[in-house]
């Protein structure tokens, strides 16, 4: 089997996801790339929680509509996704007997271990059914659950119980590592420098605020949970006057509330990152579900005219590269950005090779130098006034008021002209920065291509192989890189633009360079999969 | 550093009570080296374009998250944050809670003339009940907050009052404010010479209170706004307590991502 995929899904609270976790940590050992997409409600017990684990021996995050393995633990997911399944069923005896490899799951947790550890159990079968290393299985358990010995039972105990059913290959053990969106951003704001982050929890972006509050003693960074998402903008632009490298993350609703704060740190000149992961809007929406619905709002976000940058990443590699360019530009140009994550892109779990994290970190941002008086402000041939944090010995006024080269308000009309010309002026070098950093990415070619961003274009790349076309995917869209999608249409009769909103947002851009053809949309908080986007594409 | 205060051009009205704290601030600022300033939005805000001090001039409402970053980012320096009534009990009321909950270590200076007065006459949440005013041409039906009450149900480990009109006291209580540990909240009476001008009603009822006072619960309770009590002046509360910068701890950097993301 050099590619399956396997579902495993229970109630929230009996750790489906760590099961899925777990498989993923074995099938790496069998040198099986693994991604993980989560599914799950707002809510903390009960309902219905699922995980699909797409694993194959290159690697392909994203779905496709059949799954080869069905892990239930419970009868609802049995019942729930039985359409779903074209292989073999994994579920738990205790509450149902059918067809498939049955495992008291209940029975031996209760009496090997505890009642919650029923979820070992049902990887245990899942691992013998496949006849994979019991060895392997025990080590990466230990590694990932407490309570080693009642685990331990627990596997001896099935594996004594449970029959084999097939033969899992065993290919080399890959050196990847197994990172969620949230964790790899993480990683890139640290690659590049980052001193501080602030947050107030919100779904999908609260993973980071964990993982960092996790690792905070270790990188000496600090970790603030304000009050409120207005707090936090405002926190973190003090932060970052004062010469430290911030950032903070939310979602839409957040970054709304944030938007004051955008313009403020664009009129400060204050570098700042946001990392805005979508869910599905508007307002509250649907919470844990995916979208891709907040690009404009992204791009448009904060009043007056200013300058900012928007990236999209697709996958934990492009997060991590395009978090770490994020932080680094913010601070060279002095000015906002946003990662814009989605909800799919935040939670769900990429193979990442660890050579990605080799190379470049921080960029440094222009420091004052000079003798004489500071002028926070001072008019320069680029836009950029170079940087000096208080407590240097030199006055340093920041301000979201119009202000003169020093930071004293203005309303004189000369001066109001001059420094907003300054703060624009800056666009003319970053578009040339960013002309070298390969931000338009092309897969294959021919006279037919489909634009798309995010998360989407993943299943995008797939469906385009078989199919024949030409990927555009842009991971920046302010500023939006003209010529280098003017280049990528250069041949291009037909485009398809897709992507997971109901609008069209990407597509509204596009328009403005050229012609879109077809668009292709999806709005039900849920990712294209593989047979469902080849279907839209080419109708049979 | 020379000079406290710049020669730029002022535009506070003539006999703006902003001009007395400006005063005070000369000998309240004891090492404006080391000292960040931090304004709202509002004639109180314009008093950071005066000073000769690092400064950031934020949105209204917000300069309490912005004093709190700035001091997170460089806890060895001083940051104080000038407000006014309708900044940080209106618009930014959130931020000053939480912050006094915290026991951030900053100074709040809060300018407090009972009015929007840059936006030309509104009722804010210290107006007296029946101010008259542009959105209250009746009367304001509100009864006013008392912030030094709210101050002290939040946590603030230190709260004191002056008066715009009582230079020296003030200077005196700027140093106090600034450098006691943990969270200071300063209120500032200052008449409104243009909308609300309530230099004789302060003349005539603010007292200085000689030492913290023990029953400081009550004497915040003295005024509430409204009536027409007398009004203490002085330190109501000081309390030594452990700061959020404090608590706040971090460890050696090291930079090994590999380990990290190996859980």
């Amino acid at each position: 089997m050099d590619d399956f995929q396997i579902i495993v899904g229970g109630a929230a609270g009996e750790g489906s996801k760590v099961a899925s976790r777990l498989i993923a940590a074995i099938l790496k050992r069998y040198g099986y790339f693994t991604y993980v997409h989560e599914d799950y409600q707002s809510l903390v017990k009960g309902g219905h929680n699922f995980s699909i684990i797409r694993a194959s021996r290159e690697k392909k995050e994203f779905l496709k509509e059949k799954s080869d393995f069905l892990l239930a633990i419970n009868r609802d997911t049995f019942e729930r996704h039985i359409e779903k399944l074209d292989g073999l069923l994994i579920y738990n005896s205790d509450q149902m007997e059918e067809e498939g490899v049955g495992v008291n799951i209940q029975t031996i947790s209760r009496e090997e271990g505890k009642p919650f550890m029923a979820n070992t159990a049902l990887v245990a079968g899942f691992s013998k059914a496949l006849s994979i290393d019991k060895e392997i299985l025990k080590e990466e358990a230990i590694k990932m659950l407490s309570l080693r010995e009642e685990n331990e039972k627990i596997i001896e105990r099935v594996y004594r119980e449970v029959e084999e059913k097939m033969v899992l290959e065993k290919g080399e053990d890959l050196s990847h590592l197994l990172l969620t969106g949230n964790e790899a951003v993480s990683l890139g704001m640290l690659k590049a420098g980052l001193e501080h982050y602030y947050a107030y929890p919100m779904t999908p972006s609260t993973g980071i605020l964990h993982f960092l509050s996790k690792v905070k003693e270790k990188y000496k960074i600090k970790v603030f949970q304000a009050e409120n998402e207005i707090a936090v903008i405002n926190a973190a632009i003090g932060s970052a006057f004062s010469g430290k490298r911030t950032a903070v993350g939310t979602s839409g609703g957040g970054l709304a509330l944030m938007s004051e704060g955008v313009s403020l740190s664009a009129i400060s000149e204050t570098p700042m990152l946001i990392v805005e992961g979508q869910r599905m809007g508007p307002a509250t929406g649907v919470p844990t579900y995916s979208g891709q619905s907040d690009l404009l709002f992204s791009i448009n976000a904060g009043h007056g005219d200013f300058l900012k940058m928007v990236f999209t990443p697709s996958d934990g590699e492009e997060a991590f590269h395009l978090s770490k360019m994020a932080l680094n530009l913010s601070w060279k140009y002095q000015m906002p950005s946003i990662l814009l994550m989605d909800r799919d892109l935040c939670e769900n779990t990429f193979s990442f090779s660890p050579s990605v994290m080799e190379g470049e970190g921080k960029e440094e941002e222009i420091r004052w130098s000079d003798k004489g008086e500071y002028q926070r402000y001072q008019i320069t041939p680029e836009g950029i006034s170079p940087f000096l944090e208080p407590g240097r010995g030199q006055v340093v006024k920041g301000t979201g008021y119009e202000h003169n080269q020093k930071g004293i308000t203005t309303e004189e009309e000369g001066e109001i002209k001059e420094m907003q010309e300054k703060r624009i002026r800056k666009e003319e070098k970053l578009k040339e920065e960013l002309q070298g950093r390969g931000l338009v990415k092309v897969y294959g070619e021919g006279n037919r291509a489909i634009l798309s961003w995010g998360t989407t274009s993943l299943v995008v790349r797939e469906v385009a192989k078989e199919l024949n076309y030409k990927v555009i995917q842009p991971l920046i869209f302010s500023p939006l890189p003209e010529k280098e999608l003017q280049d990528a249409f250069e041949g291009v009769e037909e485009l398809i633009v897709v992507e997971c909103n109901y609008l069209g947002q990407a597509a509204s851009l596009i328009e403005k360079i050229r012609k879109v053809d077809r668009k292709i949309l999806k709005h039900s908080g849920r990712p294209f999969s593989l047979e469902e986007l080849r279907e839209k594409i080419c109708p049979n | 550093m020379s000079q406290l205060i710049l020669p730029t051009k002022n535009s506070w009205c003539p006999g703006c009570g902003n001009f007395g704290i400006l005063k005070a601030l000369e000998k309240g600022i004891e090492e404006p080296d080391r000292t960040v300033a931090v304004s709202g939005i509002g004639c109180h805000g314009k008093i950071v374009d005066y000073l000769n001090l690092s400064s950031f001039y934020g949105l209204h409402g917000r300069p309490v998250p912005v004093a709190t970053g700035i001091k997170l980012a460089t806890p060895h320096l001083k940051v104080v944050a000038f407000s006014g009534d309708g900044d940080s009990l209106n618009e930014g009321i959130s931020h000053l809670i939480h912050a006094a909950k915290r026991n951030n270590d900053i100074t709040v200076i809060l300018h407090q003339n009972r009015n929007f007065a840059l936006t030309v006459k509104q009722f804010t949440a210290t107006s007296p009940r029946g101010f008259i005013s542009n959105s209250s041409p009746s009367g304001n039906i509100e009864d006013p907050l008392n912030p030094l009450d709210l101050m002290d149900a939040s946590g603030s480990s230190f709260i004191a009052r002056g008066s715009s009109l009582e230079i020296d006291h003030l200077s005196y209580l700027i140093r106090e404010a600034i450098s006691h540990r943990g969270f200071s909240f300063l209120e500032v009476l200052q008449p409104c010479v243009a909308w609300f001008d309530t230099t004789k009603e302060y003349k005539e009822k603010t007292y200085k209170m000689e030492e913290i006072p023990e029953n400081y619960k009550e004497k915040i309770k003295e005024w509430d706004y409204n009536n027409g009590s007398k009004i203490p002046l002085g330190i109501f509360k000081k309390e030594e307590k452990e700061t959020f910068e404090d608590r706040l701890k971090s460890g050696e950097k090291e930079v090994n991502l590999f380990e990290i993301a190996n859980g």
